[in-house]
């Protein structure tokens, strides 16, 4: 965290030029990322854009869940009910309500957000393991919530989403579709991460991280910054949520509210680097695609060397790739052993 | 200077990605392409993950019928012997992964696919199947809903989930002396379990007994003690569970406990299992059980031979007695085989076609499928724990023991 509260310093004493380069050009690097992933389609099979597509999905997951556990600092284990809030809301309004799909992505999220502001202001007043553990029994107790509404959920036999006949109100997007869909939301929820790491509301953040207490003696409204943090962050969720749920046609709770799409937000942000918009992407990215490359490889043991993998990277790189990376090429130390260290010992 | 570098480089490969993008897109590419010698078969398995032990059994199935077919020099398409080749990929359990492997197998020219385990992965795969032009047979996805949405791509070997507690209610009304007048279900919340209520109460009310109210627990729960208390005072003459094996555990132990004493037990999908009577010793005695497969099944077949061959060949092959779920998943991978050479084609429109006229026996019982993909011809087996074995008791031509009646002392 360190580093990032230096930065500010660093841009000062830049030339002007410099200064401007600096600010543009992770924009043009995002753009040209962005121009990439739309050529990249093209080379694909249909199959391949729907593995593609679920990278840019957790891409967005990670990018959220950043905003909260990131810059914030404060891990949300239940990151999910967000997901799962956005995807039933999608799907009980295509199917009982006959909205459109697009009306109810967008709503999804506003629901979603608002979800975040109704438990974040008693919750986020917990900190540290008691947040974590609060978030987490919210998402456990939503899904026996959706589960327990049958009329509207279906409860644990799933629901569907019209996509054929009289009923669909909106045409199922394909593969192709769903790849710009989940691209488009992994490029907002970068937008947004690379907004708040270089604003006001960021610098806030950071300060709420690294003492509340502090933070609140310089005139941070905290609370309102949490609150305000857990529904942005809630409202990308439930997007990508919902955009799920359309995807998949049917969903059921135990998938929607799943814990292990928690855990992989946070690995994610973790290897990545938490607190910065790099981390999360290339977090999302590699660990996406490694899982993929293992177990279309290796069919029995995949997850037992991505754990392994996992392990050692949060051994050597505690900090996350990105973190590590920027520290290593301020103070010439790339050594891993000597970052082991540092952070352990 | 280093970050300008690493830009112009990062431009580079992304403009070239960019105009290499406005090529043709790839086209899936054939695997099952004349004189390959192989017919190639997809399948998505639930190998880790919550339904991990199901997928083993599951891909035992598949694998022992790869064997056995290939034993016999493989599959004889329009006159040509090509080998059978299952090529397996991890689901870890979820629905969304086995669909999405279902869209990479297409990649990969696989239009023939066989089914994960469970309802929930197979009605993902199912939608999937349906977009891409493929043909899955499903091994273990019984919840009727799947077949209630016009898909014309997906056949399932086993009977549907409207069948377990109903085949129960049609063994005690055929052979329960004295025959009991109410029936009771207690059911797990999840869409199979639900729909094997609805299918077994329909049946209890069709046979002429008076059915109460069903009571619903969630899914995996171990306690299910709050159902049973309110089923107590009605004393139902018999209790039906719709569950899986926890859940199934729980009614026979807590009912002892709370001192509900119907004259018999049946549930579905727990007893047949072997961990059943382990778990449960003296108080599992005279359960009665549904199973899609015994080894006491009437019917033969050319790959496999018999139920008991069956049973022993797994055996032999995997160290331990035959499950259902293996049986299931054998027969779904035979299905696919014969409806592959009465084609004399491994085009999935073509197998399709055969598929739906397939009218044969085997040692999964007959294997024939409604104009929605169901196959409704084979009976369920009713199984009755009886001194720690499963043993089958209806139907009646095929019954090893007589129905212990009643079947709580």
């Amino acid at each position: 965290m360190s580093t990032l509260t230096k930065m500010p310093q660093q841009g000062l004493i830049s030339t002007l030029r410099g200064d401007r380069a600096k600010r543009l050009g992770p924009w043009a690097l995002g753009l040209v990322a962005l121009l990439a992933a739309l050529g990249l389609q093209g080379q694909l099979y249909s199959g391949q854009e729907r593995t593609v597509a679920t990278i840019f999905m957790f891409v967005a997951l990670a990018q959220a869940w950043n905003l909260i556990g990131g810059f914030a600092g404060y891990a949300s284990f239940g990151q999910v009910v967000f997901f799962g809030v956005g995807g039933y809301f999608t799907a009980v309004a295509m199917s009982h309500w006959h909205f459109s799909f697009w009306m109810s992505l967008l709503l999804s999220g506003f629901v979603a957000a608002l979800f975040a502001v109704i438990i974040g202001i008693p919750l986020l007043r917990l900190k540290g393991h008691y947040f974590a553990i609060a978030t987490l029994g919210v998402a456990e107790g939503m899904r026996e919530v959706v589960t327990n509404l049958t009329d509207l959920t279906g409860g644990g036999a799933g629901i569907t989403v019209p996509t054929v006949g009289n009923n669909a109100t909106t045409a199922y997007l394909g593969n192709d579709g769903f790849y710009l869909l989940f691209l488009g939301l992994a490029v907002l929820s970068v937008i947004v991460g690379g907004l708040v790491a270089r604003n006001k509301f960021g610098y806030a953040l950071r300060a709420i991280n690294q003492d509340e207490d502090a933070a609140a003696a310089l005139g941070i409204n905290t609370t309102r910054m949490k609150v305000l943090t857990f529904a942005l962050s809630g409202f990308i969720t439930g997007l990508v949520g919902a955009s799920y749920a359309f995807q998949q046609v049917t969903i059921f709770p135990e998938r929607l509210f799943d814990v292990d799409i928690t855990v992989l937000m946070i690995i994610m942000v973790v290897i990545g680097g938490s607190g910065t918009v790099l981390g999360p992407l290339l977090g999302a990215v590699a660990l996406q695609f490694l899982s993929e490359f293992l177990r279309q490889n290796f069919t029995n043991l995949h997850t037992f060397i991505l754990g392994a993998i996992i392990i050692v990277a949060v051994v050597l790189l505690p900090q996350g790739a990105v973190n590590y990376m920027r520290e290593a090429r301020r103070t010439k130390e790339f050594s891993l052993l000597a970052n082991v260290r540092k952070y352990r010992l | 200077m280093r970050s300008r570098t690493l830009a112009v480089a990062v431009v580079i490969t992304a403009s070239s990605l960019v105009v290499a993008g406005c090529g043709s897109k790839g086209e899936a590419k054939s695997a099952n392409a004349a004189g390959s010698g192989t017919l190639a078969i997809g399948a998505s398995l639930s190998l880790t993950g919550s339904l991990a032990r199901e997928g083993v059994l599951t891909q035992e199935g598949y694998q022992l019928c790869q064997e056995k077919v290939n034993a016999k020099g493989g599959v004889d398409i329009g006159g040509t012997k090509v080998k059978l080749d299952i090529q397996y990929q991890d689901d870890t359990s979820k629905p969304d992964v086995a669909a999405q492997l279902v869209d990479q197998f297409n990649d990969k020219g696989i239009k023939l696919i066989l089914s994960s385990y469970g309802s929930a992965n197979t009605e993902a795969q199912a939608a999937v199947i349906e977009r891409n032009g493929q043909l899955m047979v499903d091994s273990a996805g019984a919840d009727n809903k799947i077949f209630s949405k016009g898909y014309k791509r997906t056949f399932a070997v086993l009977s549907p989930a409207t069948e377990y507690a109903a085949s129960i209610v049609k063994a005690i009304a055929e052979l329960a002396t004295p025959k009991p007048k109410s029936i009771a279900f207690l059911s797990a919340d999840d869409g199979f379990s639900k729909t094997v209520t609805e299918g077994g109460m329909k049946a209890a009310k069709a046979a002429g007994f008076t059915v109460l109210d069903p009571q619903y627990f969630p899914n995996g729960t171990s306690d299910v003690s709050s159902a049973l208390t309110k089923v107590k005072g009605q004393h139902p003459d018999v209790i039906i569970g719709s569950v899986h094996l926890v859940e199934g555990v729980a009614i026979i132990k807590q009912a002892k406990e709370l001192g509900v004493t119907p004259a018999g037990f049946g549930e579905s999908v727990a007893p047949p299992t072997p961990d059943f009577a382990k778990t449960l010793g003296a108080q599992a005695e005279n359960v009665l059980g549904s199973s899609q497969w015994t080894d006491a099944t009437k019917g033969t077949d050319k790959y496999f031979g018999t139920a008991k061959d069956y049973a022993k060949d797994i055996q032999a092959k995997y160290n331990h007695a035959p499950d259902y779920h293996n049986a299931e998943a054998s027969a779904a991978c035979l299905a696919l085989v014969l409806a592959a050479e009465k084609a004399g084609s491994s085009k999935a429109d073509a197998v399709r076609a055969a598929l739906s006229g397939l009218d044969t026996e085997s040692f999964f019982g007959t294997i024939k499928f409604d104009s929605t993909g169901q196959n409704l011809y084979k009976p369920m087996s009713v199984i009755q724990i009886q001194n720690g074995k499963a043993l089958t008791v209806w139907p009646t031509e095929s019954a090893e023991a007589k129905m212990i009646w009643p079947g709580t002392k």
